[in-house]
C-alpha cells in the first residue's frame, strides 16, 4: 500500500474530525462533533453556530485556523476569483508573440486539436503590446489600468486545461473535474477553513452565469450542503445585491419579527422540555438567533452605497461601461474585508468571441480593467493584499489561429491566468506557450497544478483535505496536481 | 510484462549505422557509452524524471519506474517506456517529443539535444549500470477473504418458507433481545396523536385527516390502528409520498443539469411509473428489471408495453456532459453512470471506484467494472444532436391508439404536400422577379460593405439572406451600434430598399437615416413586420439631381428588439415617359411580368395560409419515452486503464461481479464467473435477472435497509448505499436477515414490508429522551426509542396547502412541454426560468437541475445530480430566514390566518383548530391560556404571528 493510500485510509478512519485540526471540541460533549458538523453546519459557516455554543473553544480554534492553516502556515487567507466566463483570449492579452504579428496571414504548422472550427491560419493581435512597469511585463493596449499595477501581478502564461467546450473547461475550473459532479474550490476551501466571520457565509458567489454548469461551479456536490456558496445577482449583473430572504416579509418591523422569534422560541423550549434534550431542536434555537443577527449585520455590509464617491469613481461605478463589474469589485472587497473567505465574480459568459473579437474584447476590457485595476490598489492600500489572493483569467483562452476574419476559438492548450497577492511572487511572468501562444510548453501549469498552488497558499495540503463519499476519499485535485513552488514568494 | 532482454542484441548495431552517430565500427565501445549514460543520460532521468517516477515507488507516475532500464522494458500502464526494436516509436521518447498524449516532462519539452542523447543511448543498447530494484505491486488481494464480508453471505436460512404472520412480533423480540443484553428495554408506545401523526407523514407524507384524528383519538385500538394502516397503504398519497425516496435515489430531474441544461420533456412519464409501480405494489424485483431492461421483455398489452419501455429512463436521467466532444469518453461516462447508479441503489455498492483500478476495498476487479461495462456499452443511450458537437438522447415511441397515429399519418402527408407547393410557388416567383429586377437598375449593398460601429453579430440563421449572412446586433447595446453603408449615385429617381426577415422579437422602430445631397432624412421599420417584397422592403424614393454620395446609416438607438441588416438596395426607377412603341412593348411586357408576379403571391400567400391553419390543428404528440435500446453493435468492453477511454487494456467477457456470486466462491481458482451472454442482446435482462435473483445477497437486504431507514430515521445499516466493506456493519443482522427473507417470501411486496414495519412495538414507540438509555447507547443504535425525524421539504410544503385546503393532488401531465431543447441558455442573459409553483402536490413540481425550488432546496430536497439514499439533515440559519421572511411561506401564513379566523372568530377555537391543522393534536390547556394571552394584546396581528410561530416551530417541522 503506498503512503497516500494509507493516509485516506486514516482519514477515512477519522472522518468525524473536524477539519480545522487544532480546535479544542473536547470543551462541550453535546452535540457530538459530527452532529455539529453535520446539522450546525450552515450556509454562514459551520463554526458559527459552534461559536454559540462554546465562543471560546471555537475562537481558539479560528485564530489558529487563521495563523498556521490546515496543514502549514497560510500565506493568504481568503480569495477572490475573477472568473472571465468565455475565455478571454491570451495572445490578445498578456501573452505578447512578436512571431503571431509577423506571420499573421500563414499557416500554422502545430498540432491542433480535433474538433474545433478555426482554420490553421494565424491571426495576429489586433492590439499593440507594451512593457510596463518595473517588471517589463507585457500587457496589451486593451487593460491600459491593469497594465499599471503588473508589477503586483504573477502572470502564469502556460496554464492548460481539460476541456475544448466551455460546459467541460468551466466546471473544470470551479471543481477540479471536467465531467463529474464535484465539490467547487469554494466549498473545498469553506469545507476546510470556515468562515472568518460568523454573521456572514464562508463562500459567495458574485452574479454566477447560469449556463454552463450554473450552480455546480458554485455548488458543494457531497460536501455539506452548508459549503455551497451564497449567491448575489447572476449573470454578470449584481442586480439589487441582496441575500435571499434577509429581508423582512412584508408588514413586519424587525421588533414584530423578534416578537415572532421569541414567541418561536418559546414554542421550541417547550418542545425541548417535554421531548427530552435534542440536538436538532437545541440547533433550531440557535440558527434563529443566528439568523436574527444576520439580519441586523449582513445588509450593512452588502450597501455599496455608503463607499464615497471618489471610491465609486476608482471602481468605475458612476460610468455605464464599468458599473457592473465595478459594482462586484467594491462588494467583493468588501466582502473579503468583513471575513468572507472565498469571493468568486463573474463577467456572464461573454468572452466567447468567435467573431466580433475586436469589438467584443474591446468591451470587455473595457468593462473589467479600471474595475479590477481599482480592486487591486484598493486592497492594497487597506493592507489586505498581502494576506488575500486575488485570481484573474477564463475557462480557456482562445486561439492563436483564425475562425472566420475576426474570431478565435477556444484554446483549452495554452492561456493565461494570473494571481496576485496572497503570498505569490509579485511582477513575474511563469511558463511559455510555443512562438505562437497556442500550446502551453515551458513550465506547464494544468489546473489542477493551480488548484493545489491555491490550497497551499491557504495552508492546506491539497493531498489531505478529503471527503468520503461514495466508497472513497475525495479531493480538489483527484489524484492529481503539484503545487507550482516557483509561483510562490 | 514483455520479456525483452533477449532482444537486446538485435537492436545495437542498425540504427547506429544508419544515422552514422557512432565514430568507429559501428559499436561504441562499452565504457563510451557507459560514459554516454553518466554524462548525459543519468543527470536527467535524477533532474526531470525520477521525482515522479522512481523517487516513491508506492507511488509511481502512471506505474512507470525509470529507475532501471529494466523497469523501463517492463514498463507501466499505457506499456512499455522502451520499444528495443525501433528507438523512433519508443514511448519514452515519444513523449519526450511531445508528440502523442503522453507529454514529458510535463513541466515543459527539454531541448531537442537531450532527446537526441536519449536517441543515441537506445540506439546503442541502453547502456544502464544501475540494478533493478524490485517494483513493488500492490500487496496481492485476497479476494476470496474479502468475499468473507458479512453482505456477500447468503442470507440467513430461514426456518420457514410462508411469509411470517407475526414478522412485527418477530421485529420486536430480536430488537428486545439486544436491548435486554444491554439492560435496557423499549420505550412506552407513543400518544395516539403522536403516533398517527407519524403515521401519516411515514405512509404518505401528508398529516391526518380531521375525520381520522377524530376517529383514531376516540378509538386508538390495535384494530383501529390496523384498519387505518390499510387505508394508508391503499391511498394513493402512498406512491406519492414513497415514489419520491426511488426518485431521489434514481436521481430523477427534467433536465440534464451539467453544461448543457437540455431540458428532458419526457422524464415525467418515468416519474408517474415510479409512483404507479409503488401503488400497484409492484414486486420489488420486477419494478428492478423493468427499470434495467424493460424495453427487453415480453408485454402482454400496450399499457405494460409503455411502463416496460418508460421504465428504462431510469439508466437514462443522470446529469451528462453533452457537449463533451470527445464522444468516446462521453460513452464511457454515461456507462459509468449507470453502472455506479445501479451499484449503489439496488447492491449498496460503490462500483464506480472499479473504474480507474481495482477497488480498493472492497472484492471488485477493475475487471468486474469492464465485465458490466460491455453491457452498458451495448446498450444506446445517445442519439443524434442537439446542436453541433451536443448530444441528445433515445426517444423511443410508445404505444398510442390507431386514430392518433392515423391522425399524425394524415397530417404529415398534408405538411408535406403544402410545403412542396409553397417551395415551387417560391422558386418561380424567385424566377419572375429575377426578370423584373433583371430590368431595373439596382445596386445592392451586402452587410459585409457596411461599415460598422459598436458589436454586431453576424449570423446565417435566419433564412433566406443576401449573400452570405447577415448581421443583428444581439438585442444589446441599445445606442451604440450603427451600420453605415455609402455609395455614389448618379442622378435618377431611386427606390431605397432594405432586405432583412421578420420575426416577432425584432425591432419594432428600427432607424434608419438617409442622407443624399447633403439632407438628411429619417425613416423608421417595423421589422416585425414582413418585407412587402421577401426580401425587400421598400423605404423611401429619392430623386438624384446630379452625381451625389450617398449614405445610408442603420442605428440599435432606442429600439426593442433584435435590429437586423442583411442588405440595401438601391432600385433605378425608369423616369423617362414612354413615348414610342417599343417603349409601350416594354411598358407591356413589364406590366405582364408584374401581373405574372402578382399572381404567384397570391398562390403564394393561400397556401402559407392553408399550412398554418393545418399547422395550428396539428394532432396530439404522439408519446415518447426517454428510454434505452439495444445498441446495433453488440461487444463486450475493453478495460481502460485509469479509466482513460483511450488507453485499452485487455478485453472482458460481459457478465457480473464475482463478489456476489455463490458459484464463483466454490471454485476460487477460476477467476472469473463468466456466465453465458447472448450474443444479440445486450445482457441487461440477464443482469436484472441476476440481481434479482432470490439468492442474491445484496438486493433484498439493501432495499428492506431502506425502507426501514424511511421509516425508522436511521437504516439497520447506516450507511443506505454502502454495504461495502467501507460501510456501517448492520445493528441486528438477524433483523436485518428476517426482513429480507420475509420480503422475498411475500413476493418483494413493499406494502407489506411496509405493513410489517410499522405494526411493530419498535415503530410505535415515543421518542421521548431517557437519559439512562442515552447514556449507554447515545446513538440509539439498538432502538431503545423512535428516532426523532425531520419531516421532509414536500411533506412542510404539502401540508401548510393541505392546511388551507387547497393541495392539487393530480399528476402534472408533460410539465416540461413549454420548455424548448434547453431550460437555460449558455450565454450571458438567459432568459430566467419561472416555474409557477401552484399548489400541486410537490412530488409533481418539474425538477430543473440548477434551479429547484428554493423552498425545497433550503430544506434539504434531495441533489437531484446526485444518488440520494439518505437526505442530508441540516439545520442552518437560511431555513430560519426562510421561515421567517419566505415570500411563498409568509403567503401560505397569511392565507391561512384569514381562513382561519374567518370560520373562527373566537380566540379559543382559532387557536385549537390551529394546533389541529398544523400540528395534528388538540392544544393543552397551558398552552391554550398561554396563546390566548398573547392574541388579547393586539388579536388582529398577532393571529398571523402566532400562525407564523407555529409554521416555524420545531415541533412543525420534526415527527415526534
Amino acid at each position: 500500500m503506498n503512503q497516500r493510500f494509507v493516509d485516506r485510509v486514516e482519514s477515512t478512519l477519522s472522518r468525524d474530525q473536524v477539519p480545522v485540526d487544532s480546535a479544542d471540541w473536547s470543551s462541550f460533549s453535546r452535540p457530538s462533533r459530527r452532529a455539529l458538523l453535520r446539522q450546525s453546519a450552515c450556509g454562514f459557516g459551520y463554526l458559527a453556530l459552534a461559536d454559540l455554543i462554546s465562543r471560546q473553544a471555537v475562537a481558539t480554534a479560528n485564530e489558529e485556523a487563521r495563523s498556521s492553516g490546515l496543514h502549514h502556515p497560510a500565506r493568504a487567507k481568503r480569495v477572490i476569483l475573477l472568473f472571465m466566463h468565455g475565455g478571454p483570449s491570451q495572445v490578445d492579452t498578456f501573452d505578447y508573440k512578436p512571431l503571431l504579428q509577423r506571420d499573421t496571414g500563414k499557416q500554422y504548422g502545430g498540432t491542433i486539436p480535433a474538433q474545433i472550427d478555426a482554420t490553421p491560419t494565424l491571426l495576429a493581435s489586433p492590439w499593440k503590446f507594451k512593457q510596463h512597469g518595473q517588471s517589463g511585463l507585457w500587457v496589451s493596449e486593451l487593460m491600459p489600468e491593469v497594465a499599471k499595477v503588473v508589477d503586483r501581478l504573477c502572470v502564469v502564461r502556460s496554464v492548460h486545461s481539460r476541456g475544448q467546450s466551455h460546459g467541460q473547461a468551466v466546471s473544470m475550473l470551479h471543481t477540479g473535474s471536467d465531467n463529474l459532479i464535484r465539490p467547487s474550490v469554494g466549498a473545498w476551501i469553506s469545507y476546510g477553513l470556515g468562515t472568518e466571520n460568523q454573521d456572514l457565509p464562508a463562500f459567495m458567489a458574485l452574479s454566477p452565469s447560469t449556463a454552463h454548469g450554473g450552480p455546480r461551479n458554485y455548488g458543494a456536490a457531497f460536501l455539506p450542503a452548508a459549503h455551497q456558496a451564497m449567491t448575489i445577482g447572476s449573470n454578470g449583473k449584481l442586480r439589487d445585491s441582496k441575500i435571499p430572504n434577509l429581508e423582512n416579509a412584508s408588514g413586519l418591523t424587525l421588533t414584530s419579527q423578534r416578537q415572532r422569534i421569541d414567541l418561536i422560541q418559546q414554542l421550541n423550549r417547550q418542545h425541548l422540555n417535554a421531548v427530552g434534550p435534542d440536538a436538532d431542536i437545541d440547533g433550531m434555537i440557535a440558527s434563529y438567533e443566528l439568523a436574527f443577527r444576520m439580519q441586523t449585520v449582513a445588509p450593512e455590509i452588502l450597501q455599496i452605497n455608503s463607499e464615497p464617491a471618489h471610491v465609486h469613481a476608482m471602481y468605475g461605478i458612476d460610468k455605464p461601461q464599468t458599473a457592473d463589474f465595478g459594482k462586484q469589485c467594491l462588494l467583493a472587497r468588501r466582502l473579503v474585508e468583513a471575513g468572507v473567505r472565498f469571493v468568486q465574480l463573474s463577467t456572464g459568459n461573454v468572452w466567447d468571441q468567435h467573431s466580433g473579437l475586436m469589438e467584443g474584447h474591446t468591451k470587455n476590457a473595457l468593462a473589467t480593467d479600471r474595475p479590477i485595476a481599482a480592486l487591486i490598489r484598493d486592497l492594497q492600500q487597506r493592507g489586505l493584499l498581502e494576506d488575500t489572493l486575488v485570481i484573474w483569467g477564463g475557462e480557456f483562452g482562445r486561439t492563436p489561429i483564425a475562425q472566420g476574419k475576426n474570431g478565435r476559438d477556444h484554446n483549452p492548450q495554452g492561456f493565461t491566468m494570473w494571481m496576485c497577492g496572497g503570498g505569490v511572487k509579485p511582477g513575474i511572468a511563469y511558463g511559455e506557450t510555443d512562438e505562437y501562444g497556442y500550446h502551453a510548453t515551458v513550465n506547464r501549469v494544468h489546473m489542477h497544478d493551480l488548484h493545489a498552488t491555491i490550497l497551499h497558499l491557504l495552508g492546506i495540503d491539497h493531498e489531505k483535505l478529503t471527503f468520503p463519499y461514495a466508497g472513497r476519499e475525495f479531493r480538489l485535485t483527484d489524484i492529481h496536481g503539484h503545487v507550482v513552488h516557483d509561483l510562490i514568494a | 510484462m514483455i520479456g525483452a532482454p533477449q532482444l537486446v542484441i538485435r537492436t545495437v548495431a542498425f540504427p547506429v549505422c544508419l544515422l552514422g552517430l557512432a565514430c568507429c565500427s559501428g559499436h561504441a565501445r562499452a565504457d563510451e557509452r557507459l560514459d554516454h549514460f553518466e554524462n548525459k543520460i543519468r543527470p536527467v532521468l535524477v533532474a526531470e524524471c525520477l521525482s515522479c517516477h522512481g523517487d516513491d515507488p508506492d507511488d509511481l507516475g502512471g506505474g512507470l519506474s525509470l529507475l532501471s532500464v529494466d523497469d523501463m522494458r517492463e514498463g507501466g500502464d499505457t506499456g512499455p517506456a522502451i520499444d528495443d526494436a525501433d528507438a523512433q516509436a519508443t514511448m519514452l521518447i515519444k513523449a519526450m517529443r511531445y508528440d502523442g498524449d503522453i507529454k514529458m516532462p510535463p513541466d515543459g519539452k527539454l531541448p531537442d539535444h537531450v532527446i537526441r542523447d536519449f536517441e543515441r543511448w537506445l540506439e546503442d543498447g541502453a547502456v544502464d549500470p544501475r540494478s533493478r530494484v524490485a517494483k513493488q505491486h500492490n500487496a496481492t488481494r485476497d479476494f476470496a477473504a474479502e468475499r468473507q464480508h458479512w453482505a456477500f453471505q447468503p442470507l440467513a436460512p430461514a426456518t420457514d418458507v410462508e411469509p411470517n404472520p407475526n414478522a412485527s412480533g418477530a421485529i420486536d423480540s430480536l430488537i428486545d433481545n439486544t436491548l435486554a443484553s444491554h439492560g435496557l428495554s423499549r420505550s412506552a408506545r407513543a400518544a395516539p396523536a403522536t403516533m398517527l401523526r407519524r403515521l401519516c407523514d411515514d405512509l404518505t407524507g401528508l398529516p391526518p385527516s380531521a375525520e381520522m384524528l377524530t376517529r383514531f383519538l376516540a378509538d386508538p385500538s390495535d384494530a383501529s390502528y390496523l384498519r387505518i394502516v390499510d387505508e394508508l397503504l391503499a391511498s394513493e398519497e402512498f406512491g406519492r409520498h414513497w415514489g419520491r425516496h426511488w426518485l431521489d435515489v434514481a436521481r430523477y430531474a427534467d433536465s440534464n443539469g451539467s453544461d448543457f441544461n437540455a431540458t428532458f420533456h419526457h422524464a415525467w412519464r418515468y416519474r408517474d411509473y415510479v409512483i404507479d409501480s409503488f401503488n400497484q405494489d409492484k414486486p420489488f424485483d420486477r419494478f428492478v428489471t423493468e427499470q434495467i431492461a424493460g424495453d427487453l421483455l415480453d408485454s402482454e398489452d400496450s399499457a405494460e408495453r409503455t411502463a416496460q419501455l418508460v421504465a428504462t429512463g431510469f439508466l437514462m436521467l443522470g446529469p451528462k456532459m453533452l457537449s463533451e466532444r470527445d464522444k468516446a469518453k462521453l460513452q464511457m461516462d454515461v456507462v459509468d453512470d449507470q453502472i455506479d447508479t445501479i451499484g449503489r441503489a439496488i447492491i449498496g455498492l460503490t462500483l464506480g471506484c472499479a473504474r480507474c483500478h481495482d477497488h480498493k476495498f472492497d472484492p471488485i476487479p477493475t475487471t468486474d467494472y469492464y465485465a458490466l461495462a460491455g453491457i452498458f456499452r451495448s446498450t444506446q443511450v445517445l442519439e443524434g444532436e442537439l446542436q453541433k458537437y451536443v448530444s441528445h438522447w433515445v426517444e423511443r415511441p410508445l404505444p398510442a391508439n390507431d386514430s392518433l397515429i392515423a391522425a399524425h399519418a394524415t397530417f404529415e402527408q398534408q405538411e408535406r404536400q403544402l410545403t412542396s407547393r409553397i417551395k415551387e410557388w417560391e422558386a418561380k416567383r424567385k424566377a419572375a422577379s429575377d426578370i423584373a429586377e433583371a430590368d431595373a437598375d439596382s445596386i445592392v449593398l451586402d452587410d459585409q460593405q457596411a461599415k460598422r460601429t459598436g458589436d454586431w453579430v453576424e449570423s446565417t440563421y435566419s433564412q433566406p439572406y443576401i449573400a452570405k449572412g447577415y448581421l443583428h446586433d444581439n438585442n444589446r447595446n441599445k445606442g451604440e451600434c450603427a451600420l453605415s453603408f455609402e455609395v455614389e449615385l448618379q442622378p435618377g429617381q431611386y427606390e431605397l430598399s432594405l432586405a432583412y426577415t421578420a420575426y416577432s422579437n425584432r425591432s419594432r422602430s428600427t432607424p434608419i437615416e438617409l442622407i443624399a445631397d447633403g439632407v438628411a432624412q429619417s425613416f423608421v421599420v417595423d421589422q416585425t413586420r414582413k418585407p412587402k417584397s421577401l426580401p425587400w422592403h421598400a423605404i423611401t424614393s429619392l430623386t438624384l439631381m446630379q452625381p451625389s454620395k450617398t449614405q445610408v446609416i442603420v442605428r440599435n438607438e432606442g429600439t426593442d428588439g433584435y435590429v437586423l441588416v442583411d442588405a440595401i438596395r438601391f432600385t433605378r426607377k425608369n423616369v423617362e415617359v414612354a413615348t414610342d412603341e417599343t417603349d409601350a412593348t416594354q411598358r407591356k411586357q413589364n406590366d405582364a411580368v408584374a401581373d405574372e408576379v402578382k399572381r404567384i403571391e397570391a398562390e403564394l400567400a393561400q397556401a402559407k395560409e392553408e399550412l398554418a391553419a393545418l399547422r395550428a390543428n396539428k394532432p396530439a404528440p404522439l408519446p415518447k419515452a426517454m428510454a434505452v435500446r439495444d445498441a446495433k453493435t453488440i461487444a463486450d468492453a475493453f478495460v481502460c486503464i485509469r479509466g482513460e477511454v483511450h488507453l485499452q487494456g485487455p478485453t472482458v467477457p460481459r457478465g457480473y461481479l464475482q463478489a456476489c456470486q455463490p458459484e464463483a466462491f466454490e471454485d476460487s481458482s477460476s477467476a472469473h464467473f463468466q456466465p453465458a451472454m447472448p450474443a444479440n442482446q445486450s445482457g441487461r435482462l440477464q443482469f436484472a435477472q441476476w440481481l434479482c435473483d432470490p439468492d442474491h445477497p445484496l438486493t433484498s437486504r439493501v432495499f428492506v435497509n431502506r425502507v426501514w431507514m424511511h421509516l425508522m430515521g436511521e437504516g439497520l445499516v447506516r450507511t443506505v448505499d454502502n454495504f461495502g466493506l467501507l460501510g456501517d456493519r448492520p445493528s441486528h443482522p438477524e433483523l436485518l436477515d428476517l426482513l429480507a427473507s420475509n420480503f422475498l417470501r411475500s413476493g418483494w411486496s413493499i406494502k407489506n414490508l411496509v405493513r410489517v414495519i410499522v405494526c411493530s412495538e419498535t415503530y410505535r414507540q415515543s421518542s421521548i429522551y431517557n437519559p439512562a438509555a442515552s447514556a449507554l447507547d447515545p446513538e440509539n443504535r439498538w432502538m431503545w426509542r423512535m428516532n426523532r425525524k425531520c419531516r421532509s421539504a414536500e411533506s412542510i410544503r404539502d401540508s401548510l396547502l393541505v392546511s388551507t385546503h387547497r393541495l392539487d393532488r393530480t399528476s402534472s401531465v408533460a410539465p416540461m412541454a413549454r420548455f424548448g431543447s434547453l431550460v437555460a441558455e449558455n450565454v450571458a442573459n438567459p432568459k430566467e426560468i419561472k416555474s409557477s409553483e401552484g399548489t400541486r402536490r410537490s412530488v409533481y413540481m418539474p425538477i430543473i437541475r440548477g434551479q429547484v425550488n428554493e423552498l425545497l432546496a433550503t430544506f434539504d430536497f434531495a441533489d437531484p445530480d446526485l444518488l440520494v439514499g439518505k437526505r442530508e439533515r441540516t439545520n442552518v440559519p437560511s431555513q430560519s430566514l426562510m421561515l421567517l421572511n419566505g415570500r411563498w411561506l409568509q403567503d401560505q401564513i397569511a392565507e391561512l390566518t384569514t381562513i382561519l379566523s374567518q370560520q373562527h372568530p373566537a380566540r379559543d377555537s382559532f387557536i385549537r383548530e390551529l394546533y389541529l391543522r398544523l400540528l395534528s393534536r388538540y392544544p393543552t390547556s397551558t398552552e391554550q391560556q398561554t396563546m390566548a394571552a398573547f392574541l388579547s394584546t393586539d388579536d388582529s396581528v398577532n393571529r398571523q404571528q402566532l400562525v407564523g410561530a407555529i409554521v416555524g416551530s420545531s415541533e412543525f417541522r420534526l415527527l415526534d
